[in-house]
This record gives C-alpha cells, structure tokens and sequence, in this order.
C-alpha cells in the first residue's frame, strides 16, 4: 500500500506539471458537432452541448450504479469496503478490487473531463474546482454511497445556482463549502448514509 | 577513490557556480513578474514573450550601459500571495535593481507593501485599478491606463453609441470592480442609467447565474470587465441562453483574436475597448515601430492574438531600459529618480510619467489612447472613431 500511495501522489502532481509543459497555460477550446444555436422552450434556453453531457453522464451514473450493486465485481467492492481484512478471508482478492475501483473511478473522471472540456474550456488546472465540489458532494452523499453521491451533485447544483442568481453571484463557488460546514455540523456521516459500520 | 571523486565534482561544481556568478556580473538584471499559470495564463504569456522581443531588440543594439539586460522572469500563478513571494525572491535573492509586473490590478497591489520596504521601483504595464497609483507609493510607475482614464476615453464616444442603461458584469477583483466603478460614475455624468453590477470569481467557469439575470433585466447593453479566458466561456454562455443585449468590453486584456478562434459565432457583434491595434498598425501612435513589432512577432510564431497585450511588456522593458541608460548606474534609488525625467515613445502614445496620488509620495502616471474594435462576422472591424 505504501509503494502504491507514493505511486500515486507522484501521478496526481506530475500529471498537473506534464500537462502544463506539455501544452502550455493558455485556455484551448475544443470544437463539438453541436449547433451553436440552443434549443429553446418557452422562456428556457438549453445549449444541446449539455444535454448531451446531462445524457451522458445519466448513463455512465446509471452503469457505474449497475456495476456496483448488480454485478459480482460490484458485490467484492462492496464486500471490501464494509470490511477489507473479512473479504479478504472471503476469498476476494482485496488488491485487484482496489485496483480496479481505482481505474473504475479514474475512467469516470476522464469521461468527465471530457465531457466538460468543449463546455468550458481546457486548462492544466480546469480539475481544481470540480475536485472541489466533489469533496463537498461527497460529505453530502457520505462516503460509498452512488445514489447519495448523484443526489448530493444535484442539491449542490441546485445550491450554486440559487446562491449566484439569488443571494450573491460573487460566492457561487462558496456554497459548496458552505454545504460541507452545515452537514458536518449537523450529520457528519453524510445525508443519506446507511448504519453499516465501515471499514 | 569514491571520496576523491566526490570531493572532485564537488570542487567543479563550485567552480561552475563560480564562473556562471562571474558572467552574470556583466548584465543587468530586470525582473519580470506575470500570470504565466492560471486563470489569467495567455495575457501573462503574451506580456512576458513582448517583453523579451524588447530585451532581445536593445540587446542587439549593444544593452544598457554597455552591458546585457537580462530578464528574470517569475511566475505569479495569477496569486496575489503568490506574486508578493516572488517580488521579494527577486529583490533578495536577484537583487534586482527594478522590476515590471504585475499584470492584474490584486496582483500588483499585494507587491506595493515590498517596494516601499525594499524601495525598488517598479513598472506597472497591464494593471488599471486607481488604487494603484493613488495610494502614495512613490515606487510605482504605470504605462497602463487606469479605469477612470479608460472611462474618460470612453466618454468621448459614449454618447454616438446611444446607451439606455447598462448592466455589468466583472471580475471580482480590484481590476473588475474598479472599472465598474469608474465606468458606473462616467455613466451617471451622461445621464445612463446602471442597472445589475454582477461579480464573478477569477477562475470561475460557469457564469449562467449571472448571466440568466442579466438577461431578464430591462437593460440594453452589457459591460463586461475580465480577460480573454473568462470572456470566451461568458459569449458562450451567453449565446446558449439567448442574451440578445449589445456587449461592451473593457479592459485591454481581451486578445480578440483569441475570442474569434475559441468563442467561434458567439464572439459577433461586440464591441472593445483596447489599447493597440495590430489589425491595423497605421492607426497606432508609431506605425513604424509597430510594423516592426509586429514582424518579429510573426516571425517568433507568437499567437496574433497576443499582440494586442505583448506590446506592453515590450513599451514597458523599453522604459525600463530608458530610465537606467538616463540613471547612469543599475541602482535602484537612481532608477526611481531616472523615470521621472523620461520620455519614450510607445506603442500607443507617447510614455512620459506624471505624479498622481498624494503630495509628497506621487506615483507616476503615462497616459496612452485607446482604440474602440467591434467583432463582426468572425473579423476584427475598427470603426470610423
């Protein structure tokens, strides 16, 4: 384990570095298929660029779901991380499944990454913010938990966006930390945890 | 033999350092500070390349003082914690006589506090919040027009344009706000009326909350105050959300070029302030000079988009090298005296220092021209002024 977080904090701040000599500071766009025009609906104006990210990301939530509670690779990762050392008396071979949450998790965030990048645009350091936002969304869903975590994206959408257009647009990105102070005041373990013991 | 060997490399690697510390002596040393990373990474970039055209131009024409001008070029990370650090590593570390930075309008106000303790002079080229040269630091020396001198410009034209009542959308920083402020009160004096003044976070991204206000609100016009990177992501926005009010830019650091190859269609029909245009070199102050920036730029392989930025890290070095040539040593105090008795020719206007701020602690002022450009189908248009 040691060797492998070092493995990995070495991955985290290099690839931030490589990125930026690689290509450079200044912001890229990307071109999508999409056209320029949104698709409007009465008072509402939606850019078809993200109705297409909504959708894809619906989809990749809704098989990352089926692969954790519906498949046997979901049932070892649950298993392990209820209870790594008893799993691993299970017969699950506790190494590969971190492993493969691990490139799970990292496959996820890339699709996102590339999701996001023709809606916004590409930076070395365009990741920092929605790292952020998903710590907060991660106290929020509490921790293990897809279905708390997907609700927990949409409260804090909600949130932002109700702050900026309502209280204060300038603390748009504080709502999130303002989300994490109040649950952990209040139920640290996150909105929707389940009363298993973990770990 | 290994403790030999050692003790060897060890002794030419002293040696080296001893050399390379020995040839450094014969060039001056200027430090530069920019957003080389960050939000406000490609105006930094822009900056920090016309910049060394500069050193590179009066290099070959001999130096400064019969010696090389070496640039010593930092990072401020679009920080303001982060350019302070640096100013000082150069003062202490580089010893730096005098220094150009710091881009944005937070960034060089962070830097002040060390110029006073270090008393070395500085070259403010980008930053344009009235602060800067108001609160009596009589170390700053600024080529870059303030918000209020951009909003007089403005002035001058304001009324053709036929104004109702304007929104504004800025940066939430001194830069941003500064020019809501100055802008807001030239408004007031033509009898415009103000309507949203909106903020938005540096390194934001998503601007829909801002922008879906402002587009339910009864105001004609959009002022909108933030660099190239930050203006690409709100045309698109705003284009997705169907905002159909006339866009107005301020503040110099929107690299049209840039906007028309990121922002695409969305880009059309607005209109921006800036301070030099390369789309157009006859108009500007020196057509000469500017031609020949122009060239070298090209030839570099720069983006054209960052012209419209870099010739103020090229003005800037230029003065820079004016005031130590006029100080006749690389001391920091003859320096500071020096730019007060200088007058180079810039790229948009002639760059003379006058005081400003507080008797006594004056902060000195240049007041270039500014240049109106619209957008329209994908091309830069310069308007009959």
């Amino acid at each position: 384990m040691d060797q492998f977080l070092q493995h990995l904090l070495n991955a985290v701040m290099l690839s931030g570095t490589y990125a930026l000599l690689l290509w450079g500071g200044v912001a890229k766009a990307i071109v999508t298929p999409f056209p320029e025009a949104p698709l409007v609906v009465g008072p509402v104006s939606i850019s078809w660029l993200r109705l297409f990210v909504l959708a894809a990301a619906l989809l990749l939530i809704g098989a990352s779901y089926l692969l954790i509670h519906r498949t046997k690779l979901g049932k070892a990762m649950r298993a392990t991380f209820q209870d790594a050392e008893t799993a691993a008396l299970m017969g699950v071979n506790i190494k590969g499944i971190f492993t493969a949450t691990f490139a799970i998790g990292s496959g996820l965030a890339a699709a996102a990454g590339a999701l996001l990048g023709p809606v916004f645009l590409v930076t070395p350091t365009m990741g920092d913010l929605a790292s952020l936002k998903a710590f907060a969304i991660v106290i929020l869903g509490g921790l293990g938990n897809i279905t708390g975590a997907t609700i927990g994206g949409f409260i804090l959408a909600f949130v932002e966006e109700i702050g900026a257009g309502y209280i204060s647009s300038g603390y748009r990105d504080a709502m999130g930390f303002l989300i994490i102070i109040v649950v952990l005041l209040f139920k640290p373990t996150g909105l929707f945890a389940r009363a298993e013991r973990i770990g | 033999m290994r403790q030999y060997a050692s003790k060897m490399t060890l002794a030419a690697i002293v040696l080296a350092a001893g050399v390379t510390t020995a040839a450094a002596q014969d060039s001056i040393k200027v430090g530069v500070i920019q957003p080389l990373t960050g939000a406000f990474a490609a105006s930094g970039n822009y900056v920090a390349n016309g910049a060394k055209i500069a050193a590179d131009e009066i290099n070959a024409k001999g130096g400064v003082l019969g010696k090389k001008l070496e640039l010593v070029i930092e990072d401020n990370k679009s920080n303001p914690t982060e350019a302070a650090a640096v100013a000082e590593k150069l003062i202490v570390r580089d010893k730096v006589p005098v220094m150009m930075g710091a881009w944005g309008s937070g960034f060089t106000l962070a830097i002040m506090p060390k110029l006073m303790e270090y008393k070395v002079p500085m070259l403010v080229e980008t930053s344009s919040a009235g602060k800067i040269t108001t609160s009596g630091n009589p170390y700053i020396f600024r080529i870059s027009p303030p918000s209020a001198v951009e909003a007089t410009a403005f002035a001058k034209i304001v009324d053709r344009l036929k104004i109702g009542k304007a929104d504004f959308l800025v940066v939430n920083n001194d830069w941003g706000r500064g020019a809501a402020e100055d802008f807001g009160k030239m408004f007031k004096e033509h009898n415009i009326k103000v309507g949203l003044v909106e903020t938005m976070d540096p390194p934001a991204q998503d601007m829909s909350a801002q922008l879906a206000k402002i587009k339910a609100s009864d105001a004609d016009t959009l002022i909108i105050t933030t660099a190239v990177e930050q203006l690409t992501l709100i045309f698109k926005q705003a284009a997705a959300l169907g905002l159909k009010k006339r866009i107005i830019t301020t503040g110099g650091s929107q690299n049209p070029d840039q906007l028309i190859e990121q922002a695409g269609a969305a880009a059309n029909d607005t209109t921006h302030i800036t301070f030099f245009t390369p789309w157009n070199p006859n108009v500007s102050a020196d057509p000469a000079m500017a031609k020949a920036f122009i060239e070298e730029w090209k030839k570099r392989g720069y983006p054209f988009a960052g012209l419209t930025e870099s010739f103020r890290g090229y003005d800037g070095i230029r003065t820079i090298a004016a005031a130590i040539t006029k100080a006749g040593k690389a001391e920091p105090e003859a320096i500071r005296a020096a730019f007060w008795q200088i007058e180079v020719p810039g790229m948009n206007g002639k760059i003379k220092f006058e005081k400003a701020g507080p008797a006594g602690q004056e902060s000195g002022q240049s007041n270039p021209g500014i240049y109106l450009i619209k957008i329209e189908n994908g091309k830069v248009v310069l308007p009959n002024a």
